[in-house]
């Protein structure tokens, strides 16, 4: 048994090398000579841990600190006055709450794990509004790109997704677009793979990913004649379905899978991190 | 004299303990004699830096010893108490003597006035 090498090693990261060299040896002969035959293996080692925190508030980075700014910085047990800078003064309070911490280990503890709970929940939540309402979509000038739809306020609907003809009257009359691309979610039962799945889906016109600026990273993006072309219906499939239906395979450009029992083949795979 | 080269308790104690170890006196045993016959839970840390203070103050000397195997190669560090620190014990312990002077205060079992 010896005493915990980890607080030695902290000892000498925080404390400067003479101090420390001095509390080592004299913490050292003391753990052996009366500390584990009085009070144990364990309760010592735990002794061992508390003299070495008590030695950090005086020597550690603190009192370092202290000194930098208030070099007449000083504390005294009998109570006469500090002569130093307001920083001097709070950091003297800092080193007493902390040894006021020391002291009072249930209560410390109990502090510590009440912020932890606070400070995982507000990540959470931040996380949480970040990844929904403030992180900026991984599309080209997110700022300029409008979904446009159609509305019925007399029957109570105040949106409803455009038609299919509604989509080609704007594309050829709306002059306020630069581009206009139309698709329709829907989820399809996808056969083919190892075993059936039912997936997302969605259906595009081929200029989509153009539209938005963004490329696949496996094969290559939709063209005009892919829509009735000679090689049936084409898909790109997103980087996790890749992943998780498809193995990460390299040769998944080309492969033939059922859509709702209809025949396509996977020409493009997206980057990671793109959804729908 | 300033207010600055008054004792406090620990300060005294401290001193005393060195004075009653004599040639022995070291971080640690210092802390054991305060922890045994002044019945004071001190740590290493709260010892070694009221010594540094009365290093400061010229109130006791220090020096170092060889690395000793037993401390895990580790020198000792042993202080004595210096005549100034010595004179500063005794003008406590006179502005104490004077202190108590005429008070008494009831021995154990006595009531309280």
């Amino acid at each position: 048994m010896r005493p915990p090498r980890f607080a030695d090693w902290v000892l000498k990261l925080l404390v400067r090398r003479g101090t420390a060299h001095d509390v080592i040896g004299d913490l050292h002969e003391e753990f052996f000579e009366f500390q584990l035959s009085e009070l144990g293996s364990r309760r010592a080692r735990a002794w061992y841990w508390r003299q070495v925190l008590g030695v950090l508030p005086r020597y550690g980075l603190l009192l370092g600190f202290g000194r930098a700014f208030a070099p007449r910085f000083h504390d005294s047990v009998d109570g006469s006055t500090n002569r130093g800078s307001i920083r001097a003064s709070l950091l003297m309070d800092v080193r007493y709450s902390f040894r006021g911490l020391l002291r009072f280990p249930g209560f410390s503890i109990t502090a510590v794990l009440i912020l932890a709970m606070g400070i995982g929940a507000i990540s959470t939540v931040f996380g949480a509004v970040y990844g929904v309402l403030l992180r900026p979509p991984p599309y080209e000038r997110p700022e300029e790109l409008v979904v446009v739809g159609g509305s019925l306020l007399g029957i109570g609907s105040p949106t409803l997704a455009a038609s299919g003809s509604e989509y080609l009257d704007y594309r050829e009359q709306a002059e306020a677009f630069s581009d206009l691309a139309a698709l329709w979610p829907t989820r399809v039962n996808l056969t083919g793979g190892e075993k059936p799945v039912r997936v997302e889906s969605v259906g595009t016109t081929s200029n989509l990913f153009s539209l938005l600026g963004v490329s696949p990273v496996l094969g290559r993006d939709f063209r005009e004649d892919d829509a009735g072309g000679n090689i049936g219906y084409v898909a790109i499939i997103s980087h996790n379905a890749w992943q998780t239906l498809f193995d990460g395979a390299a040769d998944v450009i080309g492969r033939t899978v059922k859509m709702d029992g209809d025949p396509i083949t996977i020409i493009g795979v997206m980057p990671q991190g793109f959804k729908n | 004299m300033s207010k600055g080269d008054h004792l406090g308790e620990f300060e005294q104690l401290v001193l005393l303990a060195i004075l009653r170890l004599g040639d022995e006196a070291y971080g640690m045993t210092v802390r054991r004699e305060l922890e045994k016959t002044a019945e004071r839970d001190a740590t290493i840390g709260s010892v070694y830096g009221t010594l540094d203070r009365l290093e400061r103050k010229g109130y006791v000397g220090s020096w170092r010893t060889d690395p000793d195997p037993v401390r895990g190669g580790h020198r000792r560090r042993f202080f004595r108490v210096t005549p100034e620190g010595q004179l500063a014990l005794a003008r406590v312990q006179r502005m104490m003597e004077r202190m108590w002077e005429g008070v008494r205060l009831p021995a154990e079992g006595e009531p309280v006035s």
